[in-house]
């Protein structure tokens, strides 16, 4: 596969309607790779109330929550039983405690107490910066219009239909598709001689299936187009 | 439209609680650097005011309750929902004719929101798919489920396979 150089790779290579038959029919850039970042979505711009549903569809913090859920709930009930067998007439064993290190007996000044509020602090904070950051959605959340709806495609989903959209085009051998956080990756194997041609005709198939299916926002799609043997 | 935000909630109230915890330790390191952590003289305070240890029992079981049920909802305790059948005979109904559709799931989680599932071909035209579930269609749904104002979240998925469809026409 040849490499690109330059700064065509950044040009948008697909439009919609008229915008997009003028550039097949006129000068396309000569090279295999090709990029679109921010793609222009005409028709979430006619479409008023048309929104993305992201916040629905953030990730809950679930593998976090069960972890910390369960070593407040162990802690709580082990402290509890402790109280409560200290009102039944026990002595204060601090037995926890004791176990780990005896750091009952220690005073503020150890070392190991140092190390333990460090430890603390850096858990803390990793802790609030995990609930407050909002975190990649595991779905893709798709465009919709209704403000009690929130659509989200598989990521698995969106890779399939973008490999089916590129193999409907004429002279397209083989099509990998790669979704990435940022960005979709298409790998394209073509005709042998006709990579100029079939660049502009990906493009255009995997742009109208993003605006189809409003999943366009905010993804960069990067276009590499391999010539076949023969 | 938002999602959970339970666990939020409690993982930054956990880590502003280790955060005080962690900051008063470092404090009392530098300020009180030969002060046992375990004061032995506590003892005698216990034994001087017994009701500090039923008070103490008391919050630390409130405690434990609420982070167990911190612990049971965030594990996904009452967040599957209940099968709405009527959701998805008319689900299927508002699909029929679109190539490639392979499961249809509608779950009423709670009482406002719905869960809706579609699982689909390859070869199906996700943006028929998704023009049809327009908003009287939605409504439909949100009706025979029996919650006018249900929120809806849709999963959609495309399967590897193609496969037999029930709601295709040959």
């Amino acid at each position: 596969m040849r490499e690109s150089s330059g700064d065509w790779d950044r040009e948008p290579l697909w439009r919609a309607g008229a915008e997009r038959a003028r550039l097949i029919g006129g000068a396309v850039p000569d090279g295999p790779r090709g990029g679109l970042r921010n793609a222009p979505a005409p028709e979430s711009e006619q479409e008023p109330g048309a929104r993305v549903s992201q916040r629905a569809l953030r990730p809950g913090r679930t593998p976090a929550g069960i972890l910390v859920a369960l070593l407040v709930s162990v802690a709580g009930w082990a402290v509890t039983a402790e109280l409560i067998s200290l009102m039944l007439g026990g002595r204060p064993r601090w037995g926890p405690l004791d176990r780990i290190g005896a750091i009952g007996a220690r005073t503020w000044g150890d070392p190991l107490v140092g190390v333990l509020a460090c430890l603390f602090v850096l858990g803390g904070v990793a802790l609030v910066v995990h609930a407050l950051t909002p975190g990649r959605p595991r779905l893709i959340p798709l465009r919709t219009r209704d403000p009690l709806l929130a659509v989200g495609l598989t990521r698995a989903g969106l890779r399939r239909a973008l490999t089916e959209a590129v193999h409907a085009v004429d002279d397209v051998d083989a099509a990998r598709v790669v979704v990435r956080p940022d960005r979709i990756e298409v790998l394209v194997r073509g005709t042998a001689g006709r990579t100029g041609e079939l660049l502009p005709q990906v493009a255009a198939a995997v742009g109208d299936t993003l605006v189809r299916i409003g999943a366009e926002a905010r993804r960069e799609v990067v276009l590499r187009v391999q010539a076949g043997r023969g | 439209m938002r999602s959970h935000l339970g666990n939020r909630v409690g993982l930054a109230l956990a880590g502003l609680v280790l955060l005080a915890a962690g900051g008063a330790a470092l404090w009392l390191r530098d300020r009180h650097p030969a002060v046992p952590i375990v004061d032995p003289r506590a003892e005698m305070f216990l034994y001087a005011h017994p009701w500090v240890v039923p008070v103490a029992a008391v919050l630390c079981f409130l405690l434990a309750l609420a982070a167990t049920r911190w612990l049971v909802l965030a594990a996904g305790w009452g967040r599957r929902g209940v099968r709405c059948g009527p959701g998805v005979a008319t689900l299927g109904v508002a699909l029929q004719g679109i190539t490639g559709i392979s499961a249809v799931r509608v779950r009423l989680v709670g009482d406002r929101r719905l869960r809706v599932g579609i699982t689909c071909d390859p070869r199906t035209d996700l943006g028929e798919l998704l023009a049809r579930l327009d908003r009287r269609t939605l409504s439909r749904v949100r009706m025979a489920a029996g919650v006018p104002d249900a929120e809806v979240l849709l999963r959609l998925h495309v399967r590897r396979r193609t496969s037999g469809s029930p709601f295709s026409r040959p």
